[in-house]
């Protein structure tokens, strides 16, 4: 029999790294991919889709953190681990403190830092959308279109990835500081890996956007 | 992109992507391991990304440049240069490029006016 897991390991009383890579452990092939340390999340890449434990409908979950009032952390550590929450606290303190607010996304190629930044940015702009310029389209779906548009002309296929940025982006996001809606988005790039467009090794790929083209760009067109 | 056929041109035509590996591995339900190229997600991928320019608010203009920059970016992978015109900079002349159709197909694609 397995055991459960902790999510949150600030609990563990020994805490090294045998402790937490087995509670890991035990937590991943239940599919907990999340667990907290405190205040930051661990994500574990699960390398396949899990709609069944994480339904898009869990998004509606992690807002009961918007709604709540000072308890709100207390509300957070009653849900699951997820993303959403890291999301939503940050929202939350926004509001309350009226500082910003920076949520960073750290781990090593193919651990999937553009999945949990893109989970992060749907669940932010889910909360609701000051639209200014209506004549522009829908903005929520204008923040999340700027990922296929980057991901296509930055990402490339590696040894260790399918799907890896091969560039490194700062996402800031305005919220208005009263009602907590969301304003607009502004995306800087850095660094990308220009010596791809020469080349790649023989397990790789070269960036998306030239197979993207030569495969789906008649299609679309006929 | 198409050959003058209307056929299309598989990536590896380019001797600049040929060598890239497109076949990937994943496990089915039975958790054996499948290859399967990455064509039909590039085609999903593709029609996502053509989306996404329109719902970002793109004029069709500037989508079809981005196109043209791409495409240019593509055939500069095939020029050829003439080994014999290469001094290793010594005299400071230029190297030739003899295949002179993609050239005027690169340039075509990036608006400049043909030499």
């Amino acid at each position: 029999m397995a055991h459960a897991g902790i999510p949150d390991m600030i609990e563990i009383d020994e805490l090294n790294h045998a402790t937490i890579l087995w509670n890991l452990h035990q937590r991943y092939f239940k599919d907990d991919i999340y667990t907290y340390v405190g205040p930051t999340l661990l994500a574990v890449n699960p390398f396949m889709a899990l709609d069944k434990k994480y339904p898009p409908s869990v998004i509606d979950d992690y807002k009961q953190i918007m709604m709540a009032e000072d308890n709100y952390l207390e509300v957070m550590r009653k849900l699951p681990p997820h993303t959403y929450a890291i999301a939503a606290y940050a929202h939350k303190q926004l509001i309350v403190t009226k500082t910003r607010q920076a949520i960073v996304i750290a781990g090593e190629s193919g651990a999937g830092k553009t999945e949990s930044a893109n989970q992060a940015m749907a669940f932010l702009t889910s909360l609701g959308i000051k639209n200014i310029d209506k004549s522009k389209g829908d903005l929520a779906v204008r923040i999340l279109s700027t990922n296929p548009v980057l991901e296509a002309f930055g990402n490339s296929r590696t040894a260790r990835n399918d799907n890896s940025s091969r560039f490194g982006k700062y996402i800031k996001l305005y919220f208005d500081k009263d009602d907590g809606l969301c304003l607009g988005a502004e995306i800087k790039n850095y660094l990308l890996e220009k010596s791809r467009v020469i080349g790649c090794t023989a397990v790789e790929r070269n960036y998306h956007i030239f197979f993207f083209i030569l495969r789906g760009a008649e299609i679309a067109a006929a | 992109m198409a050959n003058a056929d209307g056929t299309r041109k598989p990536y590896s035509a380019f001797r600049y992507l040929a060598t890239c590996n497109d076949m990937r591995t994943f496990k089915d339900k039975d958790g054996n391991d499948v290859k399967e190229s990455m064509e039909a997600r590039d085609i999903k991928d593709y029609a996502e990304l053509a989306a996404a320019f329109v719902s970002l608010g793109f004029p069709q203009a500037e989508i079809d440049a981005i196109h043209d920059v791409t495409a240019a970016a593509l055939h500069c992978g095939e020029l050829q240069l003439d080994p014999s015109t290469f001094d290793d900079g010594k005299a400071n002349t230029p190297v030739s490029i003899t295949s002179t159709a993609t050239v005027k197909q690169i340039a075509k694609l990036l608006g400049i006016q043909d030499y």
